[in-house]
């Protein structure tokens, strides 16, 4: 009889513990498993710009729903500001850190002290060497998906013949594979989907405006706009009205959905019908996330995928709403969106 | 002429031709064992030409030049310094991180047996060669450290270094100081002990007179003289250089005193003037001299609003000037020739015509346009009563000569109807010819009834200009002259502060 | 080393002398000589060259269409190059005209979100320059500061303040037609930004050339000692063409914001340089007191012309930066030669 007991309660703890291992996947909104840290650090890069402004609203937000105490700091391109913000955030006691490395090479040595001083640490965006994990998306995926997206829509729309105008920003990695997977994506749905023209628009509107000013002198007959970020998607897009070019024989796809500037787009019910989005805001929401799992030793994939979706005219707003200017977050929709485990190019 | 054997540089019927433009049409010099050489001419005479040819900087076209008898090709710079010939320019070619003993040495350093620099030796032959210069110095010391008359010494010792057998000095004393100037000369009457010849090249005919035992003349790429110093006269010098006679370098036609019109009191500036009060009338000239230092263009810059006065005042025609503004000064009539010309007085870029209407530009325009037509009128008035020598209006004045230059700047204040103008060394590092053109200008400026005031360091221009003379030392007026009670070694002293001459009257 | 070529100063003395024609003329020079000294005609020449060749390489260039994308694009350029160069004439420099196009864009754009005006938002874009003009004018002439120092400081705190007013793009709410036209209209077949240029190019060309005004910015930048003692306000002048030259780059910065759409605050970025290279490669001189507009016109089209060629012949785009490069070294190169025979025929 004892022996039966302490069986059952034997397979009882092994059901229960990994139920408990199950339950802590897919269902981010429920508060984790484990203890919370009390504080979070995160020194970040950039945070004029819009991108950054949203991922600190995720993270403020989840950090808030969890009780976590986040304090932000801002290196603003400055290299050696990063590595003393992050020791001063260290010697204040905070449980984890987050970084958004402002250099990659520069901020191995803030992973190797944080190792050091026993502090976790998440990286967010780029990765670094001796890391332990990095919250980020995936750009050739996002890329990929709007390239369907888009292809859906020409094949619906424009007659199924794709000639397509990319507005890129060479000196960054990610921008490339967003256009490579842009196309490759296209070309899923449209196989002889033709490059016409693949412009460095140096991710200003300003730029993108020049430049595609100019492409489309040569070839007015583009029907496709893709560009590397929102910025570029509507400088090129200025420029096709400028040229009093059709816009109904145009389709135009943004990346990142950085700022409010593409709901404005498609509010207007122009050609600007897809957005391949990135949601800042998730991937302050999921780096939170992960200072939580790793603050409770749990085991982390390297590269944690946060959600990318690509949004068109109808489906923007069952995951963003707009008041004035404020743009707030569905979280319940964004859970849901299913994450790659790595990705499919780097 | 010396006898022949004594001869050491017999340049003979030497010829270059640049394109478009003969510059030495077979001219022959005799430089003698001994003897100081005076070179003198115009500028665009051909002295520069054939002191470069000698240097091995150009190469002649044509002609011979024996070097002690023996025909010589210097085709190099380096030819030139091994046949014993050095060129001291007005461009001092000291290098001035190194020491003394570095640059003196510099192209033939003593080596030891095993090839290594032999500093003991070096120092020890340049304060030799010092010594016997004068030069009291260490050999060890920095050249930047150095007066430009020390650096020139260090130029010589050079020369001496190499066993210069003929030594070619390029206008010397533009930079020196009267004390320095005699300190040169007792210098070059060693080396002419020692037998080594040396050619003068120079503006200033009292130099001539006073150093030199030969004189050779160039004008236009010709010889025109070579005399004997003691037979010949400044005069005859002039009207050999410039090709028609001067009556006199210091022509007087206007007559002299009318009304006060600048009246200076007690002006005090924070760095250098102190009380400096004088007055001048219309028709005046009034020469200004001092040392380096003494402060005068401080205090041109003073009058004129370029610097901040601390205390006193300055009055035009009895009329309160506002201080401390150039645009007052100008509204009240005042102008000011700078000492720099080419820095602080033309406009380079700019052409004859624009530099001579700058101050005047509103007279010659109506709402604002400038009348073009009326500005080439005015300005050609000017180009042809001054003579001065420009291929047209338009020809910017960077490549007109020095002396059409300080012509230009004159026939600008002229237009400008001033009533008191501030000449800065008017006539610096012009040839003779111009000098006289400009002296006769300010006897003109005068006659029109302006107040003159003239800074200058040389006492010919200054005992020939003036009515009136203003010596400054260390910022203070240090001495009062007439004309006629003016005498150089009264102004020396005045001028190096030993002795005050005060006007009883004032 | 004994070159014949090499003219020594006094026998250029004597040729003057005998009245050879000026510079202005034809010379008696070489032919090298000739081309040297006439720069405008270099670039008009280089302009004419590279428009012909990519006119070969493609049809398109010389359309109706290209031509005018070019002077509409460049017309921002060129504007701001206007005051640019008057500004550089006379021996200053400013390069805060990128930052300020992106704020002007900006307040611009804002203010007429606000107003619902085009008229209040253009006057407050106008004013934002003439205010940020004033201030480097101040800075420069009561503080002593360089100008390049002081104008570098002006970007870096235009730069930073646009993001203090506001953080993110300024988006078109109103879509009045009238913003619109600024940048993208026409008047007839001529685009508004080009007909814009032409009216300011024309009045100012007269009054840099032909007034009082325009002789003194010459005066300030050649000599500015010589300027002040000929009685010239030389602080006052200098005050007054930063405001315009700032007044200018707001002009440009309101047609930009017209063209794009929007008031991006990361707009402008390079915009100085380009405009300066321009400027420089047209023949106004750095050190001041040299200065054509008529050479500022070709030499911003030259580089506008290589980037519309470079993108239509689908060349590299990387390309762009580097042909403009080796254009602007050339015509520095040429520029110093031609500085140099002419110092070489200077007198004593």
């Amino acid at each position: 009889m004892k022996k039966l007991f302490w069986l059952c309660v034997a397979v009882l703890l092994v059901f229960s513990l990994t139920a408990v291992a199950f339950a802590g996947r897919g269902d981010e909104d429920k508060a984790p498993a484990g203890k919370v840290p009390a504080r979070v650090g995160w020194v970040g890069n950039y945070m004029m710009h819009e991108w950054y402004q949203n991922l600190w609203k995720g993270m403020r937000e989840r950090a808030e729903m969890l009780g976590i105490e986040l304090e932000v700091l801002d290196a603003n391109l400055d290299m050696a500001k990063q590595v003393s913000f992050a020791e001063d955030l260290i010697a204040k006691g905070v449980d984890v850190l987050i970084i958004s490395p402002v250099q990659q090479e520069g901020a191995a040595a803030i992973v190797k002290k944080a190792k050091m001083e026993g502090i976790p640490i998440v990286i967010e965006a780029s990765a670094v060497e001796g890391m332990t994990t990095m919250v980020a998306v995936c750009d050739y995926d996002i890329g990929f998906k709007g390239g369907v997206a888009t292809g859906e829509y020409v094949k619906k729309n424009l007659g199924g013949k794709a000639r397509v105008m990319a507005i890129d920003l060479p000196m960054l990695r990610p921008c490339i594979l967003r256009v490579d997977g842009f196309m490759d994506g296209l070309r899923t749905v449209i196989p002889d989907a033709e490059l016409v023209h693949r412009l460095d628009g140096q991710g200003l509107k300003d730029q993108a405006l020049q430049v595609a000013t100019d492409a489309l002198t040569a070839d007015p007959d583009i029907n496709v706009i893709y560009g590397c970020n929102d910025d570029s998607a509507l400088g090129a897009l200025q420029a096709y009205r400028a040229a009093g070019l059709d816009e109904d024989n145009l389709v135009v796809c943004g990346t990142g959905g950085e700022g409010n500037a593409f709901i404005h787009a498609m509010q207007e019910g122009g050609p600007y019908k897809v957005e391949a989005a990135m949601f800042p805001e998730a991937v302050g929401y999921e780096a939170i996330n992960m200072t939580v799992k790793l603050f409770n030793g749990e085991s982390v994939p390297e590269h944690y995928v946060t959600p990318t979706l690509a949004l068109t005219d109808k489906t923007w707003d069952d995951y963003y709403s707009l008041e004035g200017e404020e743009r707030s977050i569905n979280w319940d929709n964004i859970n849901k969106i299913p994450r790659e485990d790595k990705c499919g190019k780097y | 002429m010396a006898p022949d054997h004594d001869t050491v540089l017999d340049v003979q019927r030497i010829s270059k031709e640049f394109p478009g433009v003969k510059a030495l049409d077979a001219v022959d010099l005799k430089l003698n064992k001994g003897e100081v050489h005076a070179l003198i001419g115009e500028n665009g005479a051909g002295k520069s030409t054939l002191i470069k040819i000698l240097a091995g900087v150009y190469y002649k076209d044509d002609g011979e030049i024996l070097f002690d008898g023996d025909p010589v090709d210097i085709a190099t710079p380096a030819d030139s310094l091994k046949l014993g010939i050095k060129v001291v320019f007005q461009e001092l070619s000291l290098i001035p991180h190194m020491t003394v003993g570095e640059n003196v040495f510099l192209e033939s350093f003593p080596l030891k047996k095993n090839k290594s620099i032999d500093w003991d030796a070096l120092y020890a032959e340049t304060k030799d060669i010092l010594d016997s210069i004068g030069l009291d110095i260490s050999p060890k010391t920095k050249i930047y450290k150095l007066t430009v008359s020390q650096q020139q010494m260090v130029e010589i010792a050079r020369a001496l270094s190499h066993e210069a057998k003929v030594i070619i000095m390029d206008e010397p004393t533009s930079a020196l100081t009267p004390n320095e100037v005699e300190h040169l000369f007792k210098v070059i009457r060693q080396l002419k002990e020692r037998g080594i010849g040396i050619l003068y090249v120079t503006h200033k005919l009292e130099e001539v007179m006073a150093i030199c035992d030969a004189v050779t003349v160039f004008r236009d790429g010709k010889l025109i003289s070579s005399r004997n110093v003691s037979e010949t006269s400044t005069d005859e010098l002039v009207t050999d250089m410039v090709g028609r006679s001067i009556k006199t370098l210091f022509p007087r036609t206007h007559t002299g005193r009318g009304d006060v019109i600048l009246n200076v009191r007690s002006l005090s500036t924070e760095k250098k003037l102190k009380e400096v009060s004088f007055q001048v009338r219309s028709g005046e000239v009034v020469g200004i001299f001092g040392l380096m230092g003494a402060g005068r263009t401080e205090l041109a810059k003073a009058l004129f609003g370029l610097d901040a006065v601390q205390a006193g005042n300055i009055s035009i025609e009895g009329r309160e000037l506002k201080l401390g503004s150039t645009s007052q000064s100008t509204k009240m009539g005042l102008g000011y020739l700078t000492e720099d010309r080419k820095g602080e007085g033309l406009v380079l870029q700019m052409s004859v015509a624009q530099n001579i209407t700058l101050p005047s530009l509103e007279d010659i325009s109506s709402a604002g346009f400038i009348k073009r037509k009326e500005e080439s009128i005015r300005s050609q008035e000017f180009v042809d009563v001054f003579r001065i020598k420009t291929p047209s209006l338009r020809q910017k004045v960077m490549y007109l000569s020095g002396g059409n230059q300080q012509k230009v700047l004159i026939a600008r204040w002229l237009m400008k109807k001033l009533k008191v103008i501030i000449l800065d060394e008017p006539t610096r590092g012009i040839d003779v010819g111009a000098k006289a053109e400009i002296h006769r200008l300010i006897d003109e400026l005068a006659s029109q009834g302006l107040a003159v005031v003239v800074m200058t360091s040389e006492m010919p221009e200054l005992l020939g200009v003036s009515d009136h003379i203003i010596v400054m030392c260390e910022g203070r007026i240090t001495g009062e002259f007439d004309r006629e009670s003016a005498a150089m070694e009264k102004i020396l002293e005045a001028a190096i502060g030993q002795k005050e001459y005060r006007h009883a009257e004032q | 080393m004994h070159s014949a070529s090499s003219i020594p100063e006094e026998a250029e003395c004597i040729k003057w002398s005998l009245a050879v024609p000026s510079t202005d003329s034809i010379s008696k020079g070489s032919f090298l000589t000739k081309l040297v000294l006439f720069n405008e005609i270099i670039l008009v020449a280089v302009l004419v060259v590279i428009s012909a060749a990519i006119s070969i390489g493609t049809s398109q260039f010389y359309s109706t269409t290209n031509i005018l994308n070019i002077l509409r694009d460049s017309s921002m350029a060129i504007i701001a190059g206007i005051g640019m160069t008057m500004l550089l004439i006379t021996g200053e420099v400013d390069l805060s005209i990128g930052s300020l196009v992106a704020f002007v864009g900006v307040v611009t754009m804002d203010i007429i979100n606000k107003t619902n005006s085009v008229f209040l938002g253009v006057l407050a874009g106008l004013s934002l320059g003439a205010l940020t003009g004033l201030i480097n004018g101040l800075v420069r002439t009561k503080l002593k500061v360089n100008s390049l120092i002081g104008t570098i400081a002006m970007m870096m705190i235009l730069r930073g303040s646009v993001y203090l007013y506001k953080l993110e793009a300024a988006q078109n709410y109103h879509q009045l037609s009238s913003f619109y036209s600024i940048g993208n209209g026409y008047l007839g077949f001529m685009p508004i930004p080009v007909i814009i240029m032409v009216i300011l190019y024309v009045v100012f060309l007269i009054i840099l050339y032909r007034t009082v005004l325009g002789r003194r910015l010459y005066a300030t930048g050649g000599n500015e000692i010589a300027a002040k003692i000929s009685g010239i306000k030389v602080d006052n002048l200098k005050i007054l063409t930063f405001v315009a030259n700032s007044v200018f780059a707001a002009i440009s910065g309101i047609i930009l914001v017209s063209r794009m759409n929007s008031g991006q605050p990361n707009a402008g970025v390079g915009f100085e340089l380009m405009v300066i290279s321009g400027v420089i490669l047209g023949g106004t001189s750095l050190g001041g007191g040299e200065g054509t507009l008529v050479g500022t016109l070709v030499g911003l089209l030259i580089l506008r012309v290589i980037n519309n060629g470079i993108i239509i012949l689908r060349w590299n785009q990387d390309l762009q930066i580097v042909i403009s490069g080796l254009i602007i070294i050339l015509a520095v190169f040429i520029d110093n030669k031609r500085k140099v025979a002419r110092s070489k025929i200077i007198t004593k």
